[in-house]
Order: structure tokens, then sequence, then C-alpha cells
């Protein structure tokens, strides 16, 4: 049950949503009518059916694809959406981070692996972004950890909402959601793809079912990031009966995906170094709420 | 079932990769018309992508140069299958006003089966969108292509004035 609320959050909500961003949002900003709102599925599914041009035949690039989604769907599954997360009593959120690298490594050598310069440059802009928006999300789930003295994500989220809100948890949100859209890849920070000056960057030299693994995955990714700002940081309605606590959490993710896609519309793209800058300010913030956390605040 | 739902998804969602094989820039910038909020071509799941590899279709503006040709064709060889070819422009469709200069082989179906022709000294946004909504399935062909059976019934002594040349 939860099982299933929490793939099919992954896999059809992702796009959904998606969807709904670019004909909600994208599209009204831009005063235009838009693409109907189940696009991303068509895109999916046309490229699912596309023939697969082996670029490189290397096993690296054929099983890369395989393997981002696949951590991403078992991140998916360590993310509380709402529910008790099916496999939270296995993992913590140390695995989460690791599953969440994974993708992002994945990305990477398929970026690597292809002879394409673009694709290079897309890889190591991937690298470096990871290394500068992962620490927040660590800081952030660490000071849930100090504060609620468990490492599962579903006893943060369960602590944050039987004691209130506390100055900690609140400067950690708002740091996590600062560097929420780096995470998820939308414009000021879509520089690892940074589709109209490196041309995809990384996905530069992949072909039809594997650029729709690649793109399903980022839907289902941007699901689990989302989740885990709203579920542990904004904790309203995780304590509600049954269907309504789903919906909650549904509710908050989707305000919050729209949220980023507003920013996403409205700004250009930043320069990797500027994007370094700022996330440095970030990790600070972020800090100064561990350290609010370990103060007793 | 699942071959069926992704056959279904293709019209729905082109992606086109536009190229430029020695075309004089009026039809690239139609085609970049095209793309604007104005015309809206995203509406029909239309996006315009930078890799070859992410594409659908071909949008081929320009008459071919001797120079381009195997470019060209290691292009259309770089797009995964289903794809369709679309030549934008009275060049691309034949050659246009360069159809007898040196350095150009023709229009592209001398390299490329094209699928679509769209004429015109740059084609109109309009035009382009009317063809592309064609290949859809979107909308009716209004024209019937015509025979002209003035040139098979002309008399063998009367000679066609490209001929007399
Ligand atoms: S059809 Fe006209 S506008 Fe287009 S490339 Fe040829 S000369 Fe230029």
């Amino acid at each position: 049950m939860t099982f299933a609320i929490n793939i099919g959050m992954a896999l059809f909500i992702g796009p959904l949503v998606a969807g709904i961003v670019r004909k909600m949002v994208r599209a009204r900003v831009h005063s235009r009518q838009g693409p109907p709102i189940i696009q991303p599925f068509y895109d999916l599914f046309k490229l699912l059916g596309k023939e697969d041009l082996e670029s490189s035949p290397s096993l690296l690039l054929r099983y890369a694809p395989l393997v981002a989604f696949a951590a991403i769907l078992a991140a998916a599954l360590l993310t509380p959406m709402g529910l008790r997360p099916p496999l939270g009593g296995y993992g913590d959120m140390i695995v989460f981070a690791y599953l969440i690298t994974i993708a992002a490594v994945a990305v990477m050598m398929a970026g690597l692996i292809c002879a394409s310069p673009y694709s290079m440059v897309g890889a190591s802009r991937e690298l470096m972004m990871h290394l500068v928006v992962e620490p927040v999300l660590i800081i952030c789930l660490v000071t849930a950890t100090i504060k609620s003295g468990s490492l599962l994500m579903w006893d943060m989220a369960g602590w944050n909402y039987v004691n209130g809100l506390s100055i900690s948890m609140v400067v950690a949100g708002i740091a996590l959601f600062l560097a929420l859209q780096a995470q998820v890849g939308k414009l000021p920070f879509d520089i690892p793809e940074a589709e109209t000056e490196i041309m995809g960057g990384p996905f530069i030299e992949l072909s039809g079912p594997k650029l729709a693994l690649f793109q399903w995955a980022f839907f289902a990714r941007q699901i689990v990031y989302a989740s885990v700002l709203a579920a542990i940081f904004i904790p309203w309605g995780i304590k509600f009966i049954f269907p309504w606590n789903v919906a909650a959490h549904l509710l908050k993710i989707i305000v919050l995906i729209v949220l980023v896609g507003l920013i996403d519309v409205v700004n250009p793209r930043l320069k990797i170094n500027q994007a370094m800058k700022y996330f440095f300010g970030v990790i600070a913030v972020a800090l100064i709420a561990m350290v609010l956390a370990l103060l007793g605040l | 079932m699942f071959k069926k739902l992704c056959e279904k998804a293709f019209p729905k969602s082109l992606w086109v990769y536009h190229c430029n094989v020695g075309d004089c820039n009026g039809c690239d910038i139609e085609v970049i018309d095209v793309l604007t909020p104005y015309y809206d071509a995203e509406r029909f799941g239309i996006k315009l992508v930078a890799s070859p590899r992410h594409a659908d279709v071909l949008l081929v503006c320009g008459p071919v140069t001797r120079q381009v040709v195997p470019a060209l064709k290691r292009l259309y060889d770089a797009v995964p299958d289903p794809k369709i070819v679309i030549a934008i422009g009275s060049c691309a469709v034949g050659g246009g006003i360069w159809f007898d200069s040196y350095n150009i082989v023709g229009g592209v179906d001398t390299i490329l089966p094209v699928d679509y022709y769209i004429p015109g000294c740059p084609p109109r946004p309009e035009a382009i969108l009317y063809g592309v909504a064609m290949a859809l399935g979107l909308t009716e062909k209004q024209i019937e292509s015509v025979h002209l059976k003035q040139l098979l019934d002309r008399p063998e002594s009367v000679p066609m004035e490209s001929e007399a040349r």
C-alpha cells in the first residue's frame, strides 16, 4: 500500500506536476496556450518507443540510466510521502544521501563516457553543482537529527510535528528551500544541462529509451526533494487520517514545485562561479541552523 | 500494448532539430519565428532540441551545397528512428533560385528522403505551422496536386524555355 503510494507519486505525479507547471505557470507567464498537461507523458512514451542509437559501446553508458532511475526510486521509497515510508525501517537519511549521490554519479558517468565536448563540460558542471548543493541537504537533515535524536526521516517529521516549530528547524527549512531550485535542476541553476548553452550537457549523446529513463528519473527526483522539504520541515498535516495525510502532502509538494517553476520562468541562468558563491551563502545559513540546533534552540 | 502507446505518443510530441544546409538565413528566421510565444508551436508538443540524437523531425532549410553533403548524411544517421524530414523553403524543395548553380547539389530530396515540402521564399510562419499540422494529421490538405497537362500535350516542336537554353 505505502509502496504503491510512494512509487506512484514518484513515477506519475512527477511528470504530471511538471506538465501542470509547463501549462499553468510557464505558458501563462509567456501569455500563450502551452502544451497539454499530460505532455510529459507523451514525451516519455515517445522516447521509450524510439530507436536507441548506441552512441558508445560502453556498458557503463548502457546501465547508467537504469542505475539513476533505480536509485531515485529507492530514494523515493525512503522518503515520507504523507505516510510512513515503506522502506523507512531499513534505511535512514544517510542511505538516502548515498542513493541521491548515486543518481548524480550516473549522470556524470553518462556524460563522461560520450566523446562529445559538450557532455564533458556538462558532466564536470554536474559534479561541481553536486558538491555544493548536496551539503545543504545533508546539513539540514543533520540539524533535524540533532533536534529529534533519530536518523529516520519519519521520526524527524513526527518530532517536528509534535514539538512545534523551533528556530533552528525554520532556518534549516529556509536553507533547504533556497537549495531546492538547484536540486531539481531548474533555471537559475540548470547549469549542468543548460539547453541553450551546452545543449543538454551530459545527455547530448543519449537517445530514445536512455534519455527517457533519465528524464523520468529527474521528474521523480523533483518529487523526492520536494517531499523531503515538505514532510520534515513543513510538518503540517502528517498526522491526519489516511487519505487526508497523503492529500495534504500532495498539496504541499505541488505548491512547492509550482513555486520553483515560477522562479524558473522569471530568472536567467547564472554562471557556475556565481552559483558557487550563492551556494556557499546557503551552506552558511544551513550551518547556522545546525549551530542553533546544537545550542538547543 | 506498450508499443502501441509509444506509437500513439509520437505525433503528440515532436522534437525538431533545425539545420541550415546553405540557406540565406531567411528561412532560419521564419523557423525561429514559429517557436516564439506568438505562434506557440509548443501547444502541439513541438519543441526545438539542440542535439540530433533527441530529435524526431529534421527541419532542413536551404539548397544543399556540395560541402555540406557528407555532414547532412551523418546528421540524418544521427537521428533515431522513426524520423521525419521536412524541407522548408523553395531552396530546400528544389534548389530555388540556385537550382543550376555550380556548387549546389539541388533540393534536399537529392540527398535525403523528404517526407514533407513547405515551399515559399521564405515560407511564412503560418505556412510552416500549417505544414507541420498537416504532417501531424491535425488539418486537411486544402489543394490538390495539379497535373500539368499543357506540358505533356505540348507539341514536340516547341521546346520548353529551359531546354532552349
Ligand atoms: S527559400 Fe528563400 S529565404 Fe529560404 S533559403 Fe532560399 S532564398 Fe533564402
